[in-house]
């Protein structure tokens, strides 16, 4: 499948080098230089992941990662805001079939999935990992 | 009306002194400290400091009170995504943003945005307005004569239009070498040629007399 990634934090990073070592066709989008560190050289040199700096928002950028004919967009990036405006225009304007947006605050994960897209919380997902994980709490 | 706004640089600012003076009821939301107290030396509690993407300093701010929001941060993000809680969570009659994206302006209307300002599309228009519509066009050097061959345009209007070619004064040394009427149609220039709106002259000049030849060319009664 063909997956375009906005934001090469830790968290973008890691969905990135998975799914490109699992033979996907990833696009990373990426405007910090700092950020394009966390990515595995080798995948990123090999061509495996193809690296595009750039506001991920912005159209032109994404189309140049590829979002016509992209099957998922991930916008994983830590701004939840940016986070959002990217999902809704991959949605809107790209037409993706399928489209994630991480979010932080817990008031745009309502806004953003009343509005039809599938947001992913890594707070409280954590934080109900670290619940489960001591079961001596009723 | 009850307004809130998100973003207290120079336009939410700008809106605020403007909007007091007219007697409305204002709030301002910005995560700058030092711009939050600047209004607050200024005007009292109508600022506070914050997130205007974040639910819970919404509501505190009576956003659900409001009669219009407006979203003013140099954020086109976070302006969506403000707009669109004020809108789905607080049920704010309007919504405005300001977008320095063009490419958001008609994008954030689609998702719901009542207005949406669009900061360079205001500016281009603008400057269009300024920028001469009819430049000269250097289409080359005459090397070693300080000459050169421009191409310019007679607007609608110019006082030259419907004048005999021997009755304008170009600057010294100026020639018309060629016509080229609104449709392609090129004419050798004579004296008793006649000049028509948007006819194209292709002329060899001095390079100081370029400037004089698109007044000339161009002048408006």
């Amino acid at each position: 499948m063909k997956v375009v990634i906005m934001g090469s934090g830790r968290i973008g990073a890691r969905v990135a080098s998975s799914l490109s070592t699992d033979g996907h066709d990833v696009s990373v989008i990426e405007p910090s230089p700092t950020q394009v560190m966390n990515l595995p050289r080798s995948l990123v040199d090999g061509g495996a992941i193809k690296l595009v700096a750039g506001d991920g928002s912005s159209s032109s950028v994404m189309l140049e990662a590829g979002i016509e004919d992209a099957d998922v967009f991930l916008a994983l990036s830590g701004n939840d805001a940016l986070n959002g405006l990217a999902a809704q225009k991959a949605k809107t304007v790209f037409r993706t079939r399928r489209v994630v947006c991480r979010v932080k605050d817990e008031g745009l994960r309502e806004l953003y999935t009343s509005l039809g897209i599938t947001v992913t919380s890594p707070t409280a997902l954590v934080a109900d990992v670290i619940l489960q994980t001591v079961p001596e709490i009723p | 009306m009850y307004i809130v706004i998100i973003g207290a640089g120079r336009i939410g600012r700008g809106l605020a002194r403007s909007q007091l003076a007219t007697g409305q009821e204002i709030f301002l939301i910005d995560n700058d400290p030092a711009r939050v107290q600047m209004l607050r030396t200024t005007f009292g509690s109508i600022a506070r400091l914050g997130d205007g993407t974040n639910v819970t300093n919404l509501r505190e701010a009576g956003v659900a009170r409001a009669g219009l929001f407006i979203a003013a941060t140099g954020d086109d993000a976070v302006n969506l995504a403000a707009c669109q809680l004020a809108r789905q969570v607080f049920n704010v009659p309007k919504t405005v943003a300001v977008a320095l994206d063009p490419e958001n302006a008609t994008l954030f209307e689609a998702l719901g945005v009542d207005d949406v300002v669009s900061l360079t599309d205001l500016a281009m228009t603008r400057l269009a307005s300024v920028v001469p519509s009819h430049p000269v066009v250097r289409l080359m050097p005459l090397a070693g004569r300080n000459r050169e061959m421009v191409a310019l345009k007679i607007p609608a209007g110019a006082n030259v239009v419907n004048r005999m070619l021997s009755e304008v004064v170009l600057p010294y040394g100026s020639s018309v070498i060629l016509v080229i009427g609104p449709t392609g149609q090129t004419e050798e220039p004579r004296p008793d040629t006649v000049l028509g709106a948007e006819d194209e002259l292709i002329v060899v000049t001095p390079v100081e007399g370029t400037q004089s030849l698109w007044e000339t060319l161009t002048e408006m009664p």
